[in-house]
């Protein structure tokens, strides 16, 4: 059984306006998958398809063969850590325990099994001296490998990660990636992100997403991807320079 | 002052300053972290057309205050919800529709003899017991709540998106802070009134905010911030022959400000050497 499925789906926030098109995809087990695609393509509807936080307008999505709308436990997710509220005041050991769903509980504190499960996901994450540490304090690196360990509370079978790596200087986003490869031992990972140079690096497979997806089981981008990222029928700028850019920098 | 203390006026003074600091630590931190100010100004306004609604009807002002805040806020958050595009237009007009509700209602009170500035400005030295009583029991309602509620609001208030996602149940939020926040405006407006609401909801925990290392930090001590706030000015006004409102509010803004100039000073004086 594929990891992730989606048959033949189509959304759009208004339904004369379609944002992603006869979508077919399925993820195996274990992938790392690099999500790629212009601005205002679809990366992040796809990925909010996938947490089951929208419904396709035609088609089905599966993880694990299930409704991703009931089984939500089965998908960890991190947000852009530029979306988050930097200044709000949290204990690192909060952000982490809010990924339970003691979360949704009514009580003042959380419980002592919630408490143990947060210092063995700081620990994986490489921080487990951080948990009374300030929100406010952390940098964006630091932030990011808590948001993940905070995704990873519920033990999800699949994480997907919103351009994790945005305004991260080279050495957090080295260890953001080997932080990555070890998750990916056990989890499958969806990873949006405008690297593309880095796509080589860090992931097994590529999605192309701009309108439509094309999936490409290797780390390399086709030409058949490329022609999806500029597709004609879709009034989006082509990244095509951009991506030569990054490509040639890295 | 100590000679006061023996008077009832200022035992209920001193009471409703700790019941109304409760109310703003707890509430004035929700408010803060969510970025929710104007709306507890327009709610805070709101108010003042229950008033003029007590006094018309002839009710007691408290509880029939309290039922048109309520009433109002749960509007507000239905109606703010649907059109999150129009919020600050919905909330501008419930602002003014219900300060000027209150106005008609007063000026169709036959021999209306109410002051009208102890409703606008508070009137910490003439609360009632029976007052207090319904004080002391918003204050538990709001307590029971906040802190039963806590790892949802926390949650919400963090991240909703990430909320939503699991299964926090992030529409009841809105409503609720709401209606809270409508409660803890009856509280204050016996404190420092209607207009003044928002200085006292705002300004501990926007001074606490960057120092507090949790939300439950920065509740607890917007509370005593709030608490010393509201003494200093009740002293003031007690030897400086002043409406204590008015000094309390005073005392409020000077501290946010002398606050700032000193982190300003810090900033400057850091980069310099």
């Amino acid at each position: 059984m594929k990891e992730v499925e989606l048959r033949r789906v189509q959304f759009g926030y208004d339904p004369k306006k379609i944002v992603l098109e006869k979508i077919d995809l399925a993820i195996p087990n274990k992938d790392l998958v690099a999500v790629i695609g212009p601005n205002g393509g679809g990366k992040s509807t796809l990925f909010r398809l996938i947490l089951g936080l929208l419904k396709p307008l035609q088609g089905e999505v599966f993880i694990e063969g299930q409704n991703p709308q009931i089984r939500t436990d089965l998908v960890g997710y991190v947000p852009q850590n530029s979306k988050s509220n930097h200044h709000f005041p949290i204990r690192v050991g909060d952000v982490v325990a809010l990924g339970s769903d003691e979360s949704r509980r009514w009580g003042w504190g959380f419980s002592r099994e919630v408490r143990e499960r947060t210092d063995q996901v700081l620990e994986e994450v490489g921080l487990s001296d951080f948990k009374k540490r300030s929100w406010q304090a952390l940098s964006g690196g630091e932030r990011q490998r808590v948001l993940i360990a905070r995704a990873m509370m519920s033990k999800p079978r699949l994480l997907l990660l919103d351009e994790p790596s945005a305004n991260l200087d080279l050495q957090s986003k080295t260890k953001l990636y080997d932080l990555l490869h070890r998750v990916n031992e056990n989890t499958t990972v969806l990873v949006s992100t405008h690297d593309l140079g880095l796509v080589p690096h860090i992931a097994k497979s590529v999605a192309t997403v701009n309108h439509f997806l094309h999936y490409h089981p290797k780390p390399e981008i086709t030409d058949l991807a490329l022609h999806v990222m500029c597709g004609s029928d879709v009034d989006h700028h082509c990244p095509l320079p951009e991506m030569t850019t990054l490509a040639a920098a890295s | 002052m100590w000679e006061a203390l023996q008077y009832d006026f200022m035992q209920h003074a001193l009471l409703a300053i700790v019941l109304g600091s409760i109310a703003c630590g707890l509430l004035g931190s929700i408010v803060v972290v969510n970025r929710m100010t104007f709306l507890a100004g327009g709610i805070s306004h709101f108010a003042y057309g229950g008033v003029g609604l007590g006094v018309f009807l002839g009710w007691p002002l408290l509880p029939t205050t309290l039922a048109f805040t309520v009433g109002g806020a749960l509007i507000l958050a239905k109606w703010t919800q649907q059109n999150r595009e129009n919020s600050d237009r919905i909330v501008s007009l419930l602002w003014a529709a219900g300060m000027a509700f209150g106005v008609l209602m007063m000026d169709l009170t036959p021999g209306y003899q109410v002051d009208l500035g102890s409703y606008l400005f508070g009137s910490i030295l003439a609360i009632p017991a029976s007052d207090l009583f319904w004080m002391a029991g918003l204050d538990c309602f709001i307590l029971l709540l906040v802190l039963g509620g806590y790892k949802p609001l926390l949650a919400v208030s963090y991240d909703h998106e990430y909320a939503e996602l699991t299964k926090v149940p992030v529409k009841w939020f809105y409503p609720l802070v709401l209606m809270l926040l409508a409660c803890g405006v009856v509280i204050l407006i016996r404190l420092v009134g209607i207009i003044l609401v928002l200085a006292l909801l705002t300004i501990p925990p926007s001074m606490l905010e960057k120092n507090a290392s949790s939300l439950q930090q920065l509740m607890i001590g917007s509370t005593l911030l709030c608490f010393a706030m509201c003494l200093i000015g009740l002293i003031i006004s007690y030897y400086g022959d002043t409406n204590t409102s008015a000094a309390i509010v005073g005392v409020a803004i000077a501290a946010y400000l002398t606050k700032t100039l000193l982190e300003f000073a810090t900033n400057r004086l850091s980069k310099k050497f």
